[in-house]
Order: structure tokens, then sequence, then C-alpha cells
């Protein structure tokens, strides 16, 4: 178990604090995914866990003891960088037995561990082989090799997928989830691609100008984020969020954002949240949720009425945009409906999928009610 | 809108019509004469510098396989005598050889020594310091000195009441004849030289050591490399190709050493100093025998083209392959 306690990354002269006051609990075995835009504070957190930086303030405590004085070697940290920082000089055997070397382990034990480390990772028959004639994932493997040679109890993961080529990520992503399984190690996965972090991590913690936002099991976080910042970032494409307020027009609820009203028809407030310009909320509407309806047909009933503005086919599925004076949707539909470009659809929503988040964006347990 | 798409059919439409074609086609006539006639405008150029660069080194050349003297006779009388100088200088030649061996010994000695001083100052220099920026400038400007002036001051500083031998006589250990041992005379050679052009080694080795990559020293520290190890099995290999570059050009340099030769110890005592260079000096200059002296020359011309090739076959793959 790994334990982040108010870790805090100041670097004289900066303007912002580039880790600011984490707390993170990662259980044994378990995979989390650091999840957040460049710069947000991710390889920070990283450098400072395995040791290549201290922390301004704060603690990291494995297994109930603090590492902040353990020397690097010691910490029992293995790092994998994003570049691989593969020693390109030395033949993979090398690369593979460099950490027992180093720990002036013997010889028969550094053997039978390049081997069995070799082997785990596919490398069996390239040993002899000069790290500088690798390819890229190849690379990543011996990167990977070489940290979990010195058997680390934990292993961090700096973005190691992205600097490979799509078909050699989706390879690599299948061999990670196999060692993990194999190996039981509890893993830090630093990355901005959310759908490795979706395809690899048991949790994801998401960071934002090096804040921690949110922590929450994978499965649940995409369905229901916690936080406004984590809906608007995650999913392909995110959800849709409107902020404004909610008001009554002859009866029927409305929530209007910027002088646009998008109507809720046939829902009701729950108790807790209130009605008026007073009382501001951010929605949160899922684009698979958003369905189209032709024009004119219970367009009483629908969200909004809009041209459609934007079209990207991703095979199955198609993703149009909307722009309503500025503000813009996003709507993924069934392609075989063939959507044309500009043409004027109507939006529906069941109100129970909107998710409603209060003032500091933070999320509500309440949903609108059907009356 | 309206008066564009009206005045389009009538004015418009010519010029367009032909800006489009010519816009797509003016680039690759724009580009076309650099690539194909444009190279015959270099050939004047190209014929007037092969004359200048190679019609010497022709003429030296023939001049190598004959016995001229400008003393008794022009280039066009002097008899052709083959590989007759070659066959002299190269088994017969004591003082010629000598001169070879010596040359290489100089080499050896005076790369090893800046090798391994400019390494250390680069290594030191990865710190910060105070005064580091003016450290650095007073270091590197032995080698901006001529040549010639340090071959003068080195004389001066190493004679028999110089200011080395003072301080020598100061600290108890009496003054040296520098001059007068062969061994002794070798060894002031030695420090100049080394005085002179570790500064290069310095220069080069640093500017090696600031882009080696980061990410893999990080690697090897959390793998538990101590510094000496993490600089003998990981910051070096990566510096071979700079050390190889650095100690080809100071080679080069050094076997065509003459400056601080001449000016030291003109090759004495006796020829106790004297490098190749001086030595075809004097075969030319004291005893007029050019065509000897040519032939001289090439054999050290040859000898070092082959030497370059073998310093550079390890790292060959390393320096030109851009890749990684």
């Amino acid at each position: 178990m790994i334990e982040l306690i108010d870790l805090t990354k100041e670097y004289p002269g900066a303007t912002v604090t580039a880790v600011d006051k984490i707390n993170l609990t990662i259980h044994e075995g378990e995979t989390i995914a650091l999840l957040g835009p460049s710069g947000c504070g991710k390889t920070s957190t990283l450098n400072m866990i395995v040791g290549l930086e201290k922390p301004t303030s704060g603690d990291i405590k494995v297994k109930g003891r603090s590492i902040i004085d353990v020397p690097i070697e010691k910490r029992g940290i293995g790092l994998v960088f994003q570049d691989y920082a593969v020693f390109t000089s030395m033949t993979v055997e090398g690369n593979l037995s460099f950490g027992l070397e180093m720990k002036n382990a013997p010889k028969d034990k550094i053997k039978q561990t390049v081997q069995k480390t070799a082997a785990l990772l596919g490398l069996s028959d390239k040993l002899k082989l000069k790290a500088s004639k690798l390819s890229g994932s190849e690379l990543q493997r011996v990167a990977i090799g070489r940290t979990l040679a010195i058997e680390p109890s934990i292993l961090l993961l700096d973005e190691p997928l992205s600097n490979l080529e799509a078909e050699a990520r989706l390879a690599m992503r299948q061999e990670l989830r196999r060692l993990r399984q194999e190996l039981g190690l509890t893993i830090i996965y630093v990355t901005h691609d959310q759908v490795e972090a979706l395809s690899l991590a048991d949790r994801i913690a998401i960071m934002n100008f090096g804040r921690l936002i949110e922590v929450e099991k994978t499965s649940v976080i995409v369905e229901n984020p916690a936080d406004v910042l984590v809906a608007q970032f995650l999913g392909s494409p995110p959800m849709n969020v409107l902020k404004g307020y909610f008001h009554k027009i002859d009866g029927v609820l409305y929530f209007r954002q910027s002088g646009v009203d998008f109507r809720l028809s046939g829902a009701r407030l729950p108790n807790e949240v209130e009605e008026g310009s007073k009382f501001f909320y951010f929605l949160g509407l899922k684009p698979e949720d958003l369905s189209l309806g032709p024009q004119g047909s219970d367009s009483h009933k629908s969200l909004i009425e809009a041209p459609i503005s934007g079209l990207e086919r991703r095979g199955y599925d198609s993703v149009l945009s909307f722009n309503v004076k500025g503000i813009e949707l996003k709507c993924e539909v069934d392609s075989a409906q063939n959507p044309k470009l500009g043409s004027k659809k109507a939006l529906f929503i069941n109100p129970e999928n909107i998710v409603i988040f209060n003032r500091s964006g933070r999320r509500m347990d309440k949903r609108l009610l059907i009356s | 809108m309206s008066s564009l798409a009206a005045s389009a059919p009538l004015d418009i439409q010519e010029p367009a019509e032909g800006q489009r074609p010519s816009l797509s086609s003016s680039e690759p006539n724009l580009r076309k004469p650099p690539g194909h006639q444009g190279r015959f405008f270099t050939v004047p150029g190209q014929i007037v510098s092969l004359i200048v660069l190679i019609t010497p080194l022709l003429v030296a050349l023939y001049m190598s396989f004959t016995d001229w003297s400008p003393t008794r006779s022009s280039l066009k009388a002097a008899a052709f005598v083959g590989l007759e100088n070659y066959k002299e200088l190269l088994i017969y030649d004591n003082r010629f050889l000598e001169a070879i061996l010596r040359t290489l010994l100089l080499a050896l000695i005076c790369l090893s020594l800046e090798f391994v001083l400019g390494l250390s100052l680069a290594v030191l220099f990865l710190r910060n310091f105070r005064g580091k920026s003016f450290l650095f400038s007073a270091f590197l400007t032995p080698m901006m000195v001529l040549p010639v002036v340090v071959g003068y001051t080195f004389w001066m500083l190493f004679q028999s009441n110089g200011p080395i031998n003072q301080i020598l006589t100061l600290i108890g250990l009496g003054a040296i004849e520098w001059f007068k041992s062969p061994a002794l005379a070798f060894s002031a050679v030695v420090i100049t030289e080394v005085w002179h052009w570790t500064p290069l080694f310095f220069l080069i080795l640093l500017s090696g050591l600031n882009n080696v990559p980061e990410n893999p020293i990080r690697a090897a520290v959390i793998l538990g490399a101590s510094p000496r190890r993490l600089f003998w099995k990981v910051v070096f290999p990566m510096l071979r190709p700079v050390i190889t570059v650095a100690f080809v050009i100071r080679a080069m340099e050094i076997i065509k050493i003459f400056d601080e030769v001449f000016l030291l110890t003109r090759g004495g005592p006796g020829s106790s100093t004297e490098s190749i260079s001086l030595y075809i000096y004097k075969l030319a200059f004291n005893d007029f025998q050019l065509a000897y002296g040519a032939a001289a020359a090439f054999i050290v011309l040859t000898a070092s083209l082959i030497m370059v090739h073998f310093l550079l076959m390890p790292v060959r793959e390393q320096l030109l392959d851009k890749g990684r």
C-alpha cells in the first residue's frame, strides 16, 4: 500500500504549484491511472514517489513507513520512462541485468532473473542484440523488463505507450494487462490518454492544475463523474456541460444558459435543487443519451431544435455537433441514421439521465424527477 | 458578392486562369534551374578549384618519384627514379622512421594527458559554482593563442634562468637544464602541447556531456548505480563518438606538430625531439632535397589516412546513425 499525504511540490520561481496537497491511497496490487492534461503535475508526482525529486512538503508512505528520506535505489520502486531510456550502448541482456549488477547480486541469480524476465516479455531470442537495433515496442519491453528485473514492489509507468505507433500501442496495452495479472504488481500509470487509463486501470485519479480532482473506480468515473471538470474531460466525446439555472415558463421546466432555454419537458426538480436565476447549476448530458427526432414531430417535447453544424463519422457511430448560439452540444448517433450536415433536428433526452452538478462543480446525488 | 460574380466572367477570368496554372507551375520553374541546368554553372568554379587543389598535389606526387633538387636542375630535367625515394625512406632512413615513432609517441602521451585533464575539467564544469563562466573563458584561452606565440613563450619559461627553474629552485628542487637532455626536452614539448590543447578536449567533452540524455541516467540511478559505475557504464558509452572525434581531430593536428617543436628545441638536442613535420621541413629547406621530402610527406599522408580510418571504425555506425 502506498499513501500520498498532502504531497506538495513547488518549483522555485514558478508561479503555480506543480503538485498541490495531493492525498491518495493506492492499495496493494491495484493499478491506478493518473490522468490529466500535460503540465497538470502527473510526472512531478511520479518523480517524487520514485525519489527523483524531493517534495516541498507532505509525505509518501509505503506500507505505513515514510520513504521521503529513503535513498532512491532502496525504495523498491521501478519507473519506466516515456522515452524508454534504454541503455542503447548495451545489449538487451546488459539492460535487463543492469539493476541486479548494480546491487552486486550473485552471477547465477542475475542469469536466472534475466532469463525469466526475457521470457516474460518475449525477449528471449533478442538477449544478445544491441539495444540500438530494437524497434519502439521492443525498446519498451526492455525498459519494462529492466525495471521488473529488480523486483520492485511498485511499478510506475510514465506515459509508457505514447511514443508507440497505434498498432504497437494496442499490443503493448494487452501486454501490460497480462503482466499485471501475472505479477500482481501495484502499478501507478501516468497518462494523458483516457482510453489507456480506462482500459488498464482499476481506479482513475484525475489531476488538473496540480490538484487531484477525483479518484474513482474506472467503471464508475465515466458513467457518473463526481466533478464537472472530470465530466468535461472524460469520454469520447466528453459529456456536454450546460451552465445556467432552472426556471419555469407556463409550468414547463427549462434550463437557461446565456439566454438560450433548454426545455426539460415532463421533468420536475427534486427537493434539494432550487429554481431561479440565483441558483447556479451545471447540467451534464452524455452524448449517447441525446437522441434525434425529425423537426416538428413532438418538437414541443424536445430539448432544443438546431441544425447539425458538425459531423464526424466513426464507423458505426457518428458524432454530431449542434451549435446553439455559441453553446455547443455533441450527440452520438447510429451512422445508419445518415445525418446530413445543416439539416435541422430536434434533440431529445430523458431528463432522468441528466447529471446535475452544484455551483462548485460537485455532482449532486439527486436527479430530475419525471412528473 | 454580386459585383464579384458579375465581373468574374468578364475581366477576372483571364488573369485568374492565367494565374492559377502559373502558380502551380511557377514553383517547379523556379526550382528547376538549381536542379538541372544550374549545376553546370558551377563547372568553371569546380575546374578552377580542381586545378588549384589537385595540381600541386599531383606535381608533388610526381616530384616524389624523381631526384629533383632545385639547386641542381629544373623539375622537368630531373631524373625519374621510381620508388627509390620511398624505398630509401622506409628501409634505410632511420632518422625518418625515428621521427615517425617519436611523433606517434608524442601523440599517445599528449592525447592521453589532454583527454584525462579535459574530461576531469568537463566533469567539474557540470556542476554550478561561482565564477563558472569566467573560468570557462579562462580555460579556453590557451587554445586561441597562436602556436608560434605558445612556442616562444614556453621557450622563455623553460630557459635555464627562466621562471620555471626559478620556481623549482625556490621549492628546493633545483634548476633543470630542460633543453640539454633528450628526455627533458621531450617533456618540455609534451607540457607545452598539453597546455595548449587540453582546452579543445575540455570544450568537446563538455558539450558531449551536456548532450547526454537525462533519462537513461535517471533510470540508472533508480536501478542503484553508484556515481562511478553510472559514469563508466552509462555516460561513457554515450560519449564515445564525441571522444573519438576529439581524438581524431587532435591526432591529425599533433601528427603535423611543427611550430612548438621548432621554437622550443629545433628538434634537438641532436634529433631527439624531431617531429615528422620538422624533419620534412629540414629535408626541404636545409638540404634542398625536395623530391625526397615530398616522398616522406606522401608516406605520412597515407599513414594518417589509414590511421584515421581505423580510429573512426568503432564509432562510424554510431556517428552515421542519426535515428537514435
